[in-house]
């Protein structure tokens, strides 16, 4: 993932709020970066940006070398789906499916897998998180942090080669704070390149890379 | 996708789970407009058996041009006693025309103990009708809510057709909505004197169950959409 020069503008009826300011970075395989700054300072729409669910005002974003502006709405889909894991602090779980089901639900669209092979991996990503035993259990039976694990297990699911976490600990207790933190290090450790947003101090003892976001701008 | 897959998805217990509370609101409608309708269907059948039809009243009006309301009438100076042709009908010439009114008397038994208890019961009804819409309230910011989450829960994890859903869905919300509306048309224009429970109270019911059906439809094909 590279980024060059990228702005986002908000327009409203009255003014524009420049959201992002001439950003330019670049993310590799096998790291773990953390992008820290405060409330509004535009890490969420540099998150949405990464994650191909926005698109930047003016700059350039290459995904895996390929300009993103040549992608259209299926191509950024098939990207979000295969490539990239996404980890929300408000775990985005389906109310109505058990763990097992929201774990296999992003590879549905993978029609080359069988369903044993589905609820195989599923089964081995929720083993990998310590939720053996909440296959059959439904996101309102989880505790904030077993949500976060499945959340954390759905993204692995297409074994993606990029993880974007938005304030992945932001609902959870110090301990399992440091379970999530870890977990995210340890995927980086498996070769993939892992973006986490978070205000959180503890952040820094697990990241390679650490970028400061200041009123859209990168605070050297 | 494979169908075995979908079985397993769409579970049995929580197609059951929706038909039942499908079932249980449309009986708890369907028991309250029978219930309140009958109510009043006894209230008009003890109002003609003790002709309550009739009243006494002291007025100088021409009551020849309201042969609409009235059935028959006897003057004695300016005290007049009328029979109207409906106790509806009564009210309704009453409420207008109660400034030209004096001395106005009903007959005997309009406050009978058993009118009494139909008043407490229609209390009661009305208690229901207003706990029925706060649930209808809140069926309606969970249809909404849980359409806009899983919209972008699936956009996010990459499934394009979540727009098709989405059509979809709103197009199930307004076919109901419609259905509804024309339904309760269809009772008024048949029989115009037909008291349905206030129209305004059934109007936010019937968009309650609309968003309750509309919310089960879309979990059922939402699951579909994606397979």
């Amino acid at each position: 993932m590279k980024l060059e020069d990228i702005c986002k503008i908000y327009k409203t009826s009255k003014n524009e709020v420049a959201a992002l300011k001439n950003i330019s970075l670049e993310f590799n395989m096998g790291k773990m970066y953390a992008i820290m700054g405060r409330s509004g300072s535009g890490k969420t729409t540099l998150i949405n940006i990464l994650g191909l669910l926005d698109d930047p005002t003016s700059g350039k974003y290459f995904f895996e070398g390929q300009d993103t502006k040549k992608f259209n709405d299926n191509d950024k889909s098939n990207i979000r789906n295969k490539e990239i894991g996404f980890i929300f602090q408000s775990y985005y779980l389906e109310d109505n499916l058990t763990a097992l089901e929201n774990v296999i639900l992003p590879s549905l669209k993978n029609k080359k897998l069988t369903n044993e092979e589905r609820i195989q991996r599923a089964k081995e990503l929720l083993d990998q998180f310590g939720l053996n035993n909440r296959y059959n259990h439904k996101p309102s039976e989880l505790s904030g942090g077993e949500k976060q694990r499945v959340a954390i297990a759905r993204s692995l699911m297409n074994d993606p080669k990029y993880i974007i976490a938005d304030e992945p600990t932001g609902n959870l207790d110090e301990e399992n704070e440091k379970d999530v933190f870890e977990y995210l290090k340890n995927i980086s450790r498996q070769g993939k390149c892992v973006i986490v947003v978070s205000h959180e101090e503890a952040i820094k003892d697990y990241c390679d890379e650490l970028y400061n976001l200041k009123n859209g701008a990168l605070d050297e | 996708m494979n169908k075995i897959y979908i079985k397993g998805l769409i579970k049995k217990k929580l197609l059951i789970r929706m038909f039942i509370i499908l079932l249980l609101s449309l009986s708890l409608f369907i028991f309250l407009i029978a219930y309140k309708n009958n109510v009043d269907k006894k209230i008009y059948d003890e109002r003609n058996v003790l002709d309550l039809r009739t009243i006494s009243v002291t007025t100088k009006m021409n009551l020849a041009k309201y042969d609409y309301y009235i059935e028959s009438y006897e003057c004695d100076n300016d005290k007049c006693t009328i029979i109207f042709k409906t106790y509806i009908l009564r009210d309704e010439f009453l409420e207008k025309y109660r400034n030209n009114l004096d001395n106005y008397k009903q007959n005997v038994g309009m406050q009978s103990s058993y009118e009494t208890l139909l008043n407490i019961l229609k209390m009661a009804i009305i208690v229901i009708m207003v706990s029925l819409i706060i649930c209808t309230i809140s069926f309606i910011i969970n249809y909404f809510s849980h359409i806009f989450k899983t919209i972008k829960l699936y956009h996010i994890l990459g499934f394009s057709n979540m727009r098709s859903f989405a059509y979809l869905n709103l197009f199930f919300f307004i076919t109901l909505e419609a259905y509804s509306i024309l339904g309760m048309s269809i009772v008024k224009i048949v029989n115009p004197d037909y008291i349905l429970i206030n129209d305004y109270i059934l109007s936010f019911i019937v968009i309650g169950s609309s968003c309750i059906c509309a919310s089960l439809i879309s979990r059922i094909y939402l699951k579909k959409a994606l397979l």
